[in-house]
């Protein structure tokens, strides 16, 4: 048996680094220091693992071979006017940038998984700026942590552990040196050791972050409540804000996804500015998938824009709203998609899963998904940060790199590879044309 | 393959040639004596040739960059790139995507730039982009003025265990030189504070940014770095700086050795008088006079360029301060136990008298520096203009006729606060190569760069101008245009630039330095870190190392 | 009953998915309504039977389930391709369809299927081709 340390957790945007994985004969037999989210993803991840390349055939899909399979992804996109490259969150910067590249010469959209998570939060950045930091500034520094519409007991379960709560760091030693406050609709595992929790009404955090700006800038409130909240807790909150050594707010899709979308940020980021005239306030929105953060850094290096770039005019545009995948899909505007390391049949709204199954798509990911039920063509992958090594960045955009530790299944290539092997199929298809 | 570059009109400081009529041999991407007949023949009759340009200060690379992308789509929408044959797609104006950086810089004979302010912790993003930035040699330098670990050993007078760290550090992120960013003021800025001076203590660590940078630069010497410590100093963008920045020069003149000890970088930031913005004025002269007397500095200018920029720098709280006077959207990125860093957007106007003074501030330090092999022409890209502008920078120092047409239009104050009007030097062709690319490339220590000589890479420029026609002072126009697009350029020996366009993209290296130092203090060094890594960093020690085959193309520089 | 729905990840459909999407795990994990107890009383259903769940956008069969995380008037449907059949197509010029806050009619539907993932690709196909 031989144990692997310091690999890097693939699962959420934490990207935990310290874990040890246990390996005997090609097989992942333990996993120490894990998450429940991450050891079920290690465990799992040889297992019910389908690794034929498939095609659509008469009333289903028939088993062939990887070039043939290579072959129909690259003839699906060569012949499309207006493709979508879709996902892109759960697999390397490398593979991005061969998807970059596809999409550049194809002429299609790029977009990648933060369109329907926390993409609004990047729009809200161009508006406005963005004061952050990495995450260890909330671990050495912050003595006020605020989680706003965002549950790191479900979704991001080392956080607390690693990065805010319940650390060790230069300046704050322990849980008592810090206060924990939690803004949700629902009460949480989270809230339920905070110091303050604000149980606010649904789709009404726009309403409430002004609010906040309101009492951070002293002026009275001629109501009792706002979004639900009573009007001593938004006062209590802001006077904890205001007096702050270093605060840090982390926000998830409770913001990004409801009702004001990219204007609660915005909001949120307008709350964090005006702090900063009166002590250090920083803040991170909690990313989901391990790699959505890098999809958005490689994009933004390579063609200005973090997501949703379209090519079709041969420069990369930007148009959340027009160049963006649900409403692509929603529209019916694109006319074949490659879908890599993701999902959008099980995460988009059904208008547009069902336009998604009407076009000719090509799906590469290292399991069966919803969306390769609907696709024409499907090709398996190895997954990165078990199968192969590569690229990735935490939610705080710190780069890591992640280790192959166990053979992927035959037929299985990294994703890299793969796409390498379209682009270079669809070059020679358009030669040929 | 060989190549002979015929008949140029060459200037090459290095080698002590200024305008000779000669030919250049190129062989395996080395300058070599001759060639053979097959060799491939551009012809430069009466064309001006250079060695390809050499920056050591420009931000291409990194997160601020990429947060600074992020920040402006307003700025790509209106200077797109669309793929060409040759080349990938991208967006420009002052932050532009990494392949248009890449083949800008080319078109304008620049073949090697260095990134200069990289937080260790994100030097694998860094590297990665720099990856991604075609034909360009790069570098980044870390920074190292506020680290906490750095500062903790300097508190504890351990200035040898000190130097362990930093060149462990440079080894493992694959840096180049230490940088320093308002030593002192960026740990401050973590409680939302600053220092603003060079003996005011900095919060909780009980030293001073004089006696961070006078280590630093005894480190740097210890360690045979081949370039000095790269210094942002304190109280940058504040009326009244120059005497910091001269305080701050002076502060290691003891340190004194054969080669410049520190390098300044755009000072035009921190060569302002007066008491505040209304009583502001330029002291360019001030700090020029200072560097005449003292061979241990060199500086670069930062110069001003009207129009739209993006301000990013390390200095978290001076970005603060800017996003305050300005009310434009501000960003700002703290790196846990490292430094800052911060984004705003700014359009410099010539009818503003702050930004006209400012425009004078730099073209003072050029022309008032009397070696031009210790100052060097930069933009500060993209904090005072876009690296675009260099070729109008270039008129104005070879121009003061190009320099009077802006005068007139500046604001009056501007002018009188000022003593640019009574500077007439004008930069010749071949002070203009030494402050773009020899003295830059000797300043880097790279011994094969900003020169043509038998061993040199082969980086070259041919540029549409006839230098023993054109008179630059009058036709400065000209010569603008000039610089602004290449004819030929050669890097490694490989036409890049043909006709003005990009001919192909090959990927340049990104040198790194091993520094000189006994590998068991390494180890020690190394050994200390290892046991206290987990106290600072969020990441595990040995994930933290980039290892060399992490990089595409490589390549160390021994120290000593 | 009315209802705000909200849609979101949980622990157990973060698990379920590693399963694969077409485990048995998977759709025990995120075909399911999660409420507050005081609303399924009101309702008079039990955990694990199935209500009919109906948005403007669309309605779908799922399994009730008591929710650890529960406010009287609240629904929660983990992400997945049942939720989806819920969310609202409009972006509003964001590119992020509404996932969140969406009104809900919740209503028992004894005797019920809750249809497999299958059955739900192939009706989005159009058709009933079978895996």
């Amino acid at each position: 048996m031989v144990v692997v340390k310091n690999v890097l957790c693939s699962f959420c945007g934490c990207v935990c680094d310290d874990l040890e994985v246990s390996v005997e004969d090609n097989k992942i037999t333990g996993v120490k220091y894990a998450c429940a989210l991450a050891t079920e993803k290690f465990l799992h991840s040889q297992e019910e693992r389908n690794p034929d390349p498939l095609m659509r055939a008469d009333g289903g899909f028939r088993k062939v071979g990887l070039e043939e399979a290579l072959d129909k992804a690259a003839r699906i996109l060569a012949e499309a006017k207006y493709p979508l490259l879709y996902g892109w969150s759960n697999t390397s910067c490398e593979a991005i940038k061969v998807g970059i590249e596809l999409t550049e010469e194809v002429g299609g959209v790029l977009d990648n998984t933060a369109t329907v998570c926390h993409g609004v939060g990047l729009e809200a950045i161009q508006d406005v700026g963005e004061p952050t930091g990495t995450l260890g500034k909330a671990r050495h520094r912050a003595d006020l942590i605020i989680y706003w519409g965002c549950n790191p007991s479900q979704a991001h379960i080392r956080h607390t552990t690693r990065y805010t709560a319940f650390t060790k760091g230069l300046f704050r030693s322990q849980r008592k040196d810090r206060k924990i406050v939690v803004v949700d609709v629902r009460k949480t595992v989270t809230s339920k050791t905070a110091d303050l929790f604000l149980q606010i009404d649904p789709g009404k955090d726009y309403e409430l972050l002004s609010a906040l700006r309101m009492a951070v800038r002293d002026m009275e409130f001629e109501t009792e409540a706002v979004a639900g909240v009573p009007v001593e807790k938004i006062e209590e909150l802001a006077e904890m804000m205001v007096s702050c050594e270093f605060g840090m707010l982390f926000f998830g899709l409770g913001l990004t996804q409801s009702s004001a979308k990219n204007e609660n940020i915005a909001a949120a980021i307008s709350l964090v500015r005006d702090l900063n005239l009166k002590t250090k306030f920083l803040m991170l929105p909690m990313r989901g998938h391990y790699n959505v953060t890098g999809a958005n850094k490689v994009a933004l290096w390579q063609t200005g824009y973090p997501f949703a770039v379209d090519f079709s005019h041969g420069y990369p545009r930007f148009n959340p709203g027009e160049t963006s995948a649900a409403d692509l899909l929603v529209r019916g505007e694109v006319d074949a998609a490659l879908v890599v390391a993701s999902d959008p049949a099980s995460h988009m709204p059904w208008a547009a899963v069902k336009n998604l199954a009407n076009i000719p798509v090509a799906v590469v990911d290292p399991t069966l998904t919803a969306t390769s039920l609907l696709a024409d063509v499907r090709i398996p992958a190895a997954f990165n940060g078990i199968e192969y090594g590569g690229t990735v960045y935490r939610m705080d955009g710190v780069a890591l790199k992640t280790r192959k530790f166990v053979e992927p299944p035959p037929n299985c290539l990294p994703d890299v590879e793969v796409l390498e092997n379209i682009l270079h199929k669809v070059r020679s298809l358009k030669e040929v044309a | 393959m060989e190549l002979l570059i015929k008949n140029g009109i060459v200037f090459d400081p290095l080698n002590g040639i200024d305008g000779q009529k000669m030919d250049i041999a190129i062989r395996d991407g080395k300058v070599v004596e001759s060639v053979s007949s097959g060799a491939r023949v551009i012809d430069a009759s009466n064309l001006m040739v250079m060695p390809g340009g050499v920056d050591l200060h420009s931000h291409i690379a990194g997160s601020k960059v990429n947060a600074g992308r992020l920040m402006r789509p307003e700025d790509h929408f209106r200077d797109p790139e669309a793929k060409t044959p040759t080349t990938r797609s991208g967006v420009g104006s002052t932050v532009p995507s990494v392949f248009t950086t890449g083949y800008r810089y080319a078109k304008m004979g620049y073949t090697t730039v260095f990134e200069p302010a990289t937080p260790m912790l994100k030097a694998r993003h860094t590297h990665d982009e720099l990856d991604d930035i075609p034909i360009l040699d790069k570098a980044c330098f870390p920074l190292f003025g506020n680290d906490v670990i750095l500062l903790e050993y300097l508190k504890a007078g351990r200035i040898e265990e000190a130097a362990g760290y930093v060149a462990w550090m440079l080894e493992a992120v694959k840096g180049y030189a230490i940088k320093i960013v308002n030593p002192g003021g960026l740990e401050a800025w973590n409680w939302g504070g600053n220092v603003l001076g060079l003996d005011e203590e900095v919060p909780n660590f009980g030293i001073t940014p004089r006696e961070i940078v006078r280590s630093l630069c005894k480190i740097s010497k210890m360690l045979n770095l081949p370039h000095p410590i790269h210094l942002h100093p304190n109280n940058l963008g504040r009326p009244g700086n120059y005497e910091t920045t001269i305080e701050t020069m002076d502060c290691v003149r003891d340190l004194a050795g054969e080669k410049p000890v520190i390098h300044l970088t755009h000072v035009q930031f921190e060569g302002y008088g007066g008491r505040d913005w209304l009583s502001m004025s330029s002291e360019g002269v001030e700090i020029a006079n200072y560097v005449n007397r003292h061979g241990h500095v060199s500086i670069d200018l930062g110069q001003l360029v009207f129009g739209n920029a993006t301000t990013m720098t390390a200095d978290g709280p001076f970005q603060f301060q800017l996003y305050q006077l300005t009310g434009n959207k501000w960003t700002n990125s703290d790196v846990e136990v490292e430094t800052s860093a911060g984004v705003v957007p700014y359009f410099y106007k010539r009818s503003n008298y702050v930004n006209a003074i400012q425009w004078t501030v730099g073209l003072e330090l050029a022309l008032a520096v009397r070696d031009p092999w210790r100052v060097f022409l930069t933009t500060d890209h993209p904090n005072a203009g876009p690296f675009t502008a260099y070729p109008k920078v270039i008129a104005w120092l070879m121009s003061r006729k190009a320099r009077e047409r802006v005068l007139s239009k500046i604001p009056r104050m501007a002018r009188k606060r000022s003593n640019l009007s009574s500077l007439d030097r004008e930069y010749s062709f071949s002070e203009i190569a030494v402050v773009t690319r020899a003295g830059t490339a000797r300043s880097l220590g790279l011994k094969n760069k900003g020169h043509l000589g038998v061993g040199a890479d082969a980086d070259v420029a041919v540029y549409p101008l006839n230098p023993r026609e054109v008179d630059p002072s009058k036709d400065y126009k000209k010569v603008r245009k000039a610089f602004g697009n290449a004819v030929w350029v050669v890097k490694e020996g490989q036409v890049v630039v043909e006709k003005g366009e990009i001919k192909t993209a090959p990927r340049g290296k990104t040198f790194w330095v091993k520094p000189d130092i006994e590998e068991d203090v390494l180890r020690l060094a190394a050994a200390n870190l290892k046991a206290k890594f987990r106290e600072y960093y969020t990441v595990e020690f040995d994930n933290f190392i980039i290892p060399e085959d992490a990089l595409a193309r490589p390549q160390v520089l021994k120290a000593g | 009953m009315k209802a705000v729905l909200i849609t979101g990840t949980s622990i157990a459909q973060a698990q379920g998915k590693e399963h694969g999407k077409l485990s048995a795990k998977y759709k025990d994990s995120v075909a399911v309504c999660e409420m507050d107890e005081s609303d399924m009383a009101a309702l008079k259903i039990e955990p694990g039977q199935t209500v009919k769940v109906t948005s403007p956008y669309g309605s779908i069969t799922v399994k009730a389930a008591k929710s650890r995380e529960p406010r009287p008037g609240l629904v929660f449907i983990p992400v997945g391709p049942w939720a989806n059949r819920l969310v609202g197509p409009e972006t509003g010029g964001t590119g992020t369809p509404s996932y969140k806050g969406l009104e809900v009619e919740v209503e028992p539907a004894p005797g019920e299927k809750v249809p497999d993932l299958e059955e739900l690709m192939a009706e989005a196909r159009g058709g009933n081709e079978k895996w």
